[in-house]
């Protein structure tokens, strides 16, 4: 089911938009934390094509995060219009889960039912740790608990903030590969926030690089998977991308 | 109180327990509820049996702790109620959080004493004087309620706050869900300065019928307050002293049992 229009708008009835929009589209978005000071967003047209990869890329304060927000319905832009599935789910920086509820609670809190929630655990190899508080998981362990929350919900655009910086390479390897097979099986949208130029090559069909609340290059990739870091092809683009940032 | 529990199982037995709510409120509040009217009702008997205090006094001062503890626990509900309202109103956006907090600043630092005359006025003077003290208790409480929600809302971390509204949850589940449970340690700090204070004013609270004609029963306003004042006033001093030993000694088992244990539960609530 998709909504027409930004966050505030009633979905259109007597048309199944389901055939019509396939995409998520971000029209002339602009958005600004204090309207004294500068804008955080700045005329964004962004248009993502269901079933693909996305990674945002750009340096600390770019509106990267602020751009994935607006998408989650989390904030509101003053200028603009998002057309998006119903269907959000965000993975957050450090899991944001909830201290004094177990794993297993972390999901049941939204919503899902317990066949889901075992579902959803056991595809993240996490079904063990059910029901233990998220203060005794490990940073990986967390992060795991975290998709697993966004996933329990079956979504249509699954958006990631920076989910793997806090976390050592051999645990972020592993779950780049969780979540390649995850998005290949479920056929979602991804959105992912990235500060990785190289993590953003390893995943991603189309990278976009943001830069002062702007987006300045959508870079179709087409390089075939599994990729390698020491693909002359891969290390051309991780240039060229470090060039614009 | 509904009791809501879940046993789940699968193909590895046993998987997930919920400890039901019926559970929870018997520990939590019952138990130490319990334990504390047994510590005073023991200690009330031992001053009686070793003759400090006669074994009338005791009883007396035993039905005046309770009395007390009640209007206390009115007031404090009432406090607490309002209190965490006003909070999530005073931070439900910036503007009204300009306009409120200077007000509740000013509201804070007016003595509670300065109320007195509208309170005798409205209150006393027409026969509610139970209403009277629980209103002057929860007007003394209510501040650190306040700013100690305040303090707490200011602090649930951005994303947390998020997960709500990403998965949909309604208001009520938001609040009921998210926000209460983070607000556990700051509404239990506010709390205990909340009572420090309303033992304080208890005693104030206890006297206003002497504002009031002698037509009044002896009883109104019966508490341990009012016993501690009429024992100075009648100069019996083993009455005063039962008086504010027994203070002393229900507000340390308020401590033990109540505050310590809710104390090391609310690390469960605090965000790494």
């Amino acid at each position: 089911m998709f909504l027409s229009g930004n966050h505030s708008c009633e979905p259109l009835k007597n048309i199944n938009l389901t055939d019509i929009i396939m995409n998520i589209e971000l029209k002339n978005i602009s958005f600004a934390y204090n309207l004294e000071t500068d804008f955080a967003l700045k005329d964004i047209f962004l248009s993502l094509k269901e079933g693909t990869f996305n990674v945002l890329v750009g340096r600390s304060g770019c509106g990267k995060s602020t751009l994935l927000r607006a998408l989650a319905g989390t904030l509101d832009p003053q200028i603009g219009e998002i057309i998006a599935p119903q269907n959000i789910s965000v993975v957050f920086q450090d899991g944001a889960l909830l201290p004094w509820l177990t794993v297993y609670e972390n999901l049941e809190v939204i919503g899902a039912g317990h066949r889901a929630i075992e579902e959803e655990l056991s595809k993240m190899k996490i079904l063990d740790f059910e029901n233990i508080y998220p203060r005794n998981l490990s940073g990986g362990q967390k992060q795991r608990v975290g998709i697993a929350r966004a996933l329990v919900v079956k979504p249509k655009l699954l958006l990631l903030d920076e989910p793997f910086s806090a976390l050592d390479t051999d645990t972020t390897r592993s779950l780049h590969q969780e979540l390649l097979s995850i998005w290949k099986k479920s056929g979602m949208t991804i959105l992912m926030v990235s500060h990785s130029v190289e993590e953003a090559l390893l995943l991603a069909d189309k990278i976009i690089v943001m830069k002062a609340g702007k987006i300045k290059e959508e870079l179709p990739l087409s390089l075939p998977r599994p990729r390698s870091e020491e693909d002359p092809n891969f290390l051309g683009f991780a240039r060229r991308i470090k060039k614009m940032i | 109180m509904t009791s809501k529990s879940h046993v789940h199982y699968s193909h590895r037995g046993l998987r997930h327990h919920k400890i039901s709510n019926l559970y929870r409120f018997n520990v939590h509040v019952l138990l130490p509820f319990f334990l504390v009217l047994i510590s005073v009702f023991v200690s009330a008997k031992f001053f009686a049996f070793k003759g400090i205090i006669g074994v009338g006094d005791a009883s007396l001062l035993l039905k005046a702790v309770g009395a007390s503890f009640l209007r206390l626990f009115i007031a404090y509900i009432i406090s607490l109620v309002f209190g965490v309202a006003l909070a999530l109103l005073a931070i439900s956006s910036r503007k009204v959080e300009s306009i409120l907090l200077p007000v509740f600043d000013i509201l804070e630092s007016v003595p509670i004493l300065v109320f007195f005359p509208v309170i005798i006025l409205f209150c006393v003077s027409y026969g509610f004087l139970n209403a009277a003290a629980v209103l002057i208790i929860s007007l003394n409480m209510i501040w650190n309620i306040v700013f100690a929600c305040i303090g707490g809302l200011r602090l649930i971390p951005e994303d947390i706050a998020a997960v709500g509204r990403v998965f949909r949850l309604s208001l009520w589940q938001r609040f009921w869900k998210i926000t209460l449970p983070a607000l556990f340690p700051y509404i239990l700090t506010g709390s205990l300065l909340a009572w420090a204070e309303g033992w304080n004013m208890l005693i104030v609270a206890e006297v206003l019928k002497t504002y009031v004609s002698k037509s009044l029963a002896p009883s109104d306003l019966f508490g341990i307050g009012s016993v501690l004042v009429q024992a100075s006033v009648d100069a019996d001093t083993k009455m005063f002293f039962g008086a504010v030993i027994m203070i002393i000694l229900t507000v340390v088992v308020i401590n033990v049992f109540v505050w310590q244990p809710l104390l090391r539960t609310s690390e469960k609530y605090k965000f790494d």
